[in-house]
């Protein structure tokens, strides 16, 4: 198993880093490694459509309507053969115990049983996982996680290619202008201490404010609570006591190293755990911080 | 046209739903789960509250976040506030030094300190000794120079034996108390070093 030893990637310095402070993370960390490694690599790699600019109403996104809500980001003719392969054994890596179900479903892509084009921008979706599920015998949460793993190199390279339309929008929303998903983490600069939410689901990351819940947009000047962790004041979790949402924080990150939020995250499961025993939830689901 | 709503797009990316669990995944949370309780005995997690504010020094009111322990109720950091119109998060040299104005700077003076003149040791004395003693000397040191009338006949009321200096080191509303004290007692020699 990849212990990080003798790494030089930015990224794997991340991991490293990420590591030694949270040990405990060990094996949510090594799972998820390859994964974003190939999220990242297929991301540089993949042909795309592009999107049609023409349908996104700059107007529109300035009044708070995400991209999602005017194009479509995942497309039936994306290469979705081609990532399902590279990322079948990515995901083996990371996660060896769902290696057998994972190559049922190798097999079913292969043999045309699964068509991804399929799925992805369908209405019914869910029906034809359903179906493919029962089809192959494979655990549909299996297959979920095949599917959301398989859209993240695609919604990354989408979301840097109207990188310039997001960042001129002036977007002060709680949830992504990409794809409309809440922040999954967020970070709070050292020197200006900006708080920037990040989206987990495509990767984009916008600033939003201090006081503002971006759950509920409960304004809170005097009474914005979180939590933090003696003896690791950076790892923080802002909680919002009217919609009973939270969201994991990174606290006054230096500007001076480059940082995975994603990454950063993974170390701080334990925070994730201690404000669902304390009765909140989530702003969003990432793969990271459901528990039994 | 596109065929899929927002929320089926979410749903497709796990954004919504309730998510698969670590653990149908394979993975052993174990030591997350240990971590975690390890800090509920510890009772290292802290609850804290954020609470904005103005700088207290200069008129240009900067905004400020202050961190606040909801638990003892101290502050135990202040930082711009980077959504302030006016300073967008940075702050001067006085309001970065702002937390020190707080009980949680240890070199605060926390008695008083009195030295005799001609002495070289600082000796500690009550306020019930301090604030008569000043009050004293005060009125004594206004009474003998004080200036009824300047020399044209007008009347003036000026007490030219005392000045006034200071303070630098505390915010706009006991400056102008200390203000329309000295101008109360007649000072006209009065000044901030602020602007020094």
């Amino acid at each position: 198993m990849n212990d990080f030893e003798g790494t030089s990637t930015p990224l794997e310095r991340q991991f490293e880093n990420v590591l030694e402070r949270n040990p405990q993370s060990r094996s949510i960390l090594q799972a998820f490694e390859p994964i974003l490694q190939e999220t990242l690599r297929l991301a540089d790699e993949i042909v795309c459509k592009e999107i049609d600019l023409s349908a996104i109403d700059k107007v529109r996104l300035q009044g708070g309507i995400p991209v999602i809500e005017q194009t479509a980001l995942l497309l039936p003719e994306d290469p979705w053969y081609q990532i399902a392969r590279a990322m079948i054994p990515a995901i083996i890596r990371g996660f060896p115990a769902l290696g057998r179900e994972l190559l049922i479903l190798q097999k079913g892509i292969d043999d045309g049983t699964i068509r991804l084009a399929d799925f992805y921008g369908a209405k019914n979706g869910q029906e034809i996982a359903d179906g493919w599920a029962k089809a192959l015998a494979v655990r549909r949460e299996v297959l979920d996680f095949l599917l959301r793993t398989a859209a993240k190199p695609v919604l990354e390279k989408r979301r840097r290619a109207i990188k310039e339309l997001l960042e001129a929008s002036g977007w002060d929303k709680g949830y992504c202008p990409c794809c409309g998903a809440f922040p999954a983490v967020a970070v709070i600069h050292e020197k200006i201490p900006q708080r920037w939410l990040h989206c987990s689901q495509c990767g984009y990351d916008w600033r939003f404010s201090r006081v503002v819940c971006p759950y509920c947009s409960h304004e809170s000047q005097q009474e914005m609570p979180y939590f933090f962790v003696e003896g690791k004041e950076q790892e923080t979790a802002f909680v919002c006591e009217k919609c009973k949402r939270y969201l994991i924080t990174i606290n006054h990150i230096s500007n001076l190293e480059t940082h995975d939020p994603d990454v950063l995250a993974m170390g701080m499961t334990y925070l994730d755990l201690l404000m669902q025993q304390k009765g909140f939830m989530p702003m969003t689901v990432s793969p990271w911080n459901v528990f039994d | 046209m596109m065929e899929m709503t927002r929320r089926g797009f979410l749903i497709v990316t796990g954004a919504v739903g309730s998510g698969v669990a670590l653990s149908t995944l394979g993975l052993n949370i174990d030591p997350v789960k240990t971590y975690a309780e390890e800090l509920g005995k510890a009772k290292r997690l802290k609850a804290a509250k954020q609470v904005t504010t103005v700088c207290c020094y200069c008129s240009v009111g900067c905004g400020l976040i202050c961190s606040v322990d909801k638990t003892t109720g101290k502050i135990f950091n202040i930082e711009g506030d980077p959504d302030h119109p006016i300073n967008e998060g940075s702050l001067c040299a006085k309001g970065a030094g702002f937390f020190d104005l707080t009980e949680a700077n240890k070199y605060r003076l926390r008695k008083v300190l009195y030295r005799a003149p001609l002495s070289d040791k600082w000796e500690e004395k009550s306020w019930d000794w301090a604030l008569p003693r000043i009050a004293r000397l005060v009125k004594d040191t206004r009474d003998k120079g004080f200036v009824t009338k300047n020399d044209k006949g007008e009347i003036v009321n000026r007490a030219e034996t005392i000045a006034h200096l200071g303070s630098s080191n505390v915010d706009n509303e006991e400056c102008w108390l200390m203000s329309v004290k000295a101008r109360a007692l007649g000072m006209i020699y009065i000044d901030h070093q602020a602007r020094v």
